[in-house]
Formats: structure tokens, C-alpha cells, sequence
């Protein structure tokens, strides 16, 4: 995703991009990168976790007429810190799981403040990679049943 | 710099609640009538304006604040994602804490043709009961009904006759203290009565 130019135009490319593998991680990795965080901050609710639905949308090939793939349920909440006000912790993750918007949402806010090496280090980059991970590992699936079409030459002359 | 205050706790039966006294206040002008507002609002805010708030605004507003603070206007983006504006004649809606020193006519009146095209006021008020007595009249009273807002006669009240005159055309008001609100729709003719 951070190689699209949009992107890397935008201020906020590196926030799109942790806010996105939070948003795309599993919840149950999630949950287990989130407890190797060492004193996870006291927070309040600004927004509590609501699930609703999104519309997805994309276009054939990347490059087709823009059409509406499906709706996908997203739960969306959003915290602040008691030792630090004015940083705001959002999340928008795929899925209804409550518990990890929370975690998410937190692990937004801390990636807004000095904690934010720690937090890459543990939460960010491994959910990261498992998410590489996964994708290699159905396009290796997808890639087995891969059928090459050739036509023999026929000798005629 | 501070928290932003917490909005309602069940955001769809706070919103709609909050909708369903408003809808009173302004069906039955001059009526006081409760709304349940959020635990926290901005600093000096009533309740129910903050309730008020988070039922009407959206993203496709702008308001108009007499005090732009950043506290305010944090709160607003947040909850509501509407946009500020400083100027009185684009918002659709103003927040008036200060009523003596708004400027009321500049506010949009709507056009003949499209007359709800109006800005909606939300002033807070220092008392819905203390104030000095006015007649109102109007369609949704019957007969006459006297109100006591806290309201000068001499700025508020004035700016409110021109504002009568101008029917069809003209903004709506909406008064709020602690958890009380009471609307003044464009259609309410005013008089001061001596006491």
C-alpha cells in the first residue's frame, strides 16, 4: 500500500499504513501482540465500539469502472489517554470483534506519542509480516492450480 | 489542553431522544421542555445544548461560533465533522453563548423560494425563568402564552421583531439552560409586557 503515490504524497502515509494493518489483522494476533505490550495505558472512551457495515468498492483490474465489490462489516471506536488528553486513538478494524478495536484503537493512540518504536516493534511489524505471510500463502495456493495453456505446433506446411 | 468531552453513552437513543424534545420545543414555542443530554460537555456549555449538538450537526453543516475556542471546536470535529466557518452569513447553524453581543442580522434568512435555507440558532442561556416577561403568539400556541428567558429586550428581543417581520423568511432560535430547552420558531410574535 506505501507504494502508492497517493500515499506517499499524503502527510498522514505512515499512520494510513499501522491504521491499516491494525484494521486487516486477525483478531486473535492482535490480541496476542497486544499482550506483550508492558503497561498498557489507563484510556477512556471517547467514542465506544460500534459495528456497522461499509461498502467496498474497486475497479476490474485496478483500472476499470469503479463499481461496489460488497459490504463488509467494520467496528469503529475511539479513546483518549488520561496522561495525555489531546492524543486521539481511532480504529476502523474489519470484523465485529470489540475487543479488537479496543486494542487497536489503543495501539493508534501509543503510536502517536514516544511509544512509538516499541509499539512498531511489537504489535505493528509482526502483524505485519504474518500478514505478508498470509497473502504469499494463498497466492502459493492459487498458484498450484495454475494452468498453463499452450498449443502444440502443428506441422503443416 | 483537555479532554474532549465524552458524547452520549448510547449514541442512537441519545440522539433520538434528544430529536424528540427538540421536535416538541419547536411544535409547542415557548413550552419548556427537557432534554436528556450527554454526562459532559464543553466547558460552559448546558447539557442539553451539548445534546442538541450531537443530534442536529453533521458533516454537511457549517456552524458559526461566537467563542472559537479550540476546546469547542475539537469537540465539534470530533463528534459531529461539521465545519466551522467565520463567516455569520454561510453557517447553518450558530452557537450563541453570548446573545447580547450576536450578530443577528447577519444570519441567513432563506430565500423566497427556498425559505428553509435559514440558519437555526442554539443559544445558550443564562435562565429560561428569570428574565423580563414576554407575550409570545404564533401558530402552536393557543392564544397567548408568556415566556421569561433571560434575554435582553433591547438587543435579543429587538433583533427578534425584525426577525418576525421578515416571515416566511428568517432563522429559528433555540434557547437551552441545564436540561431545559425552549424554541422560538421565525413564525412567534414577541411583546414585552410591563410589569
Amino acid at each position: 500500500m506505501s507504494s502508492n503515490s497517493d500515499l506517499e504524497k499524503n502527510p498522514n502515509a505512515d499512520r494510513a499504513e499501522w491504521m491499516g494493518v491494525l484494521a486487516r489483522a486477525h483478531a486473535q494476533s492482535l490480541a496476542k501482540c497486544f499482550d506483550t505490550i508492558s503497561d498498557p495505558p489507563d484510556f477512556r472512551w471517547l467514542r465506544q465500539p460500534e459495528v456497522g457495515a461499509v461498502m467496498t468498492r474497486g475497479r476490474a483490474g485496478g483500472t476499470g469502472q469503479m463499481f461496489s465489490v460488497g459490504e463488509m462489516s467494520v467496528t469503529r471506536c475511539a479513546i483518549t489517554m488520561e496522561s495525555l488528553p489531546d492524543v486521539v486513538g481511532h480504529a476502523y478494524v474489519q470484523g465485529r470483534d470489540i475487543e479488537k478495536a479496543k486494542a487497536a484503537a489503543i495501539c493508534d493512540a501509543l503510536l502517536q506519542t514516544s511509544r512509538r518504536d516499541e509499539i512498531w516493534a511489537k504489535v505493528i511489524e509482526p502483524l505485519r509480516s504474518e500478514e505478508k505471510e498470509r497473502h504469499l500463502k494463498s497466492r502459493r495456493k492459487a498458484g498450484a492450480t495454475k494452468v498453463d495453456f499452450f498449443t502444440m505446433v502443428r506441422a503443416e506446411s | 489542553m483537555t479532554h474532549i468531552a465524552t458524547g452520549f453513552s448510547q449514541p442512537v437513543f441519545g440522539a433520538q431522544s434528544a430529536f424528540r424534545s427538540i421536535m416538541e420545543a419547536f411544535s409547542f414555542p415557548g413550552r419548556i421542555v427537557e432534554v436528556q443530554g450527554p454526562q459532559e460537555a464543553p466547558t460552559g456549555w448546558p447539557s442539553s445544548l451539548a445534546a442538541a449538538c450531537l443530534t442536529l450537526l453533521d458533516n454537511d453543516v457549517s456552524i458559526w461560533l461566537d467563542k472559537e475556542d479550540p476546546e469547542t471546536i475539537r469537540y465539534l470535529n470530533f463528534h459531529a465533522g461539521c465545519r466551522i466557518t467565520s463567516q455569520p452569513n454561510e453557517a447553518d447553524f450558530a452557537i450563541i453563548l453570548d446573545p447580547e453581543s450576536a450578530p443577528f442580522q447577519q444570519f441567513k434568512i432563506g430565500t423566497d423560494k427556498y425559505p428553509d435555507r435559514s440558519a437555526t440558532l442554539l443559544v445558550a442561556c443564562q435562565s429560561l425563568s428569570k428574565g423580563p416577561v414576554i407575550e409570545i403568539s404564533g401558530p402552536g400556541i393557543k392564544g397567548k402564552r408568556r415566556i421569561e428567558p433571560m434575554l435582553e429586550v433591547a438587543s435579543f428581543w429587538a433583533a427578534w421583531a425584525t426577525n418576525n417581520a421578515l416571515y416566511p423568511l428568517g432563522f429559528d432560535v433555540c434557547l437551552f439552560t441545564g436540561n431545559l430547552a425552549l424554541a422560538l420558531p421565525r413564525s412567534v410574535s414577541a411583546h414585552t409586557l410591563e410589569v
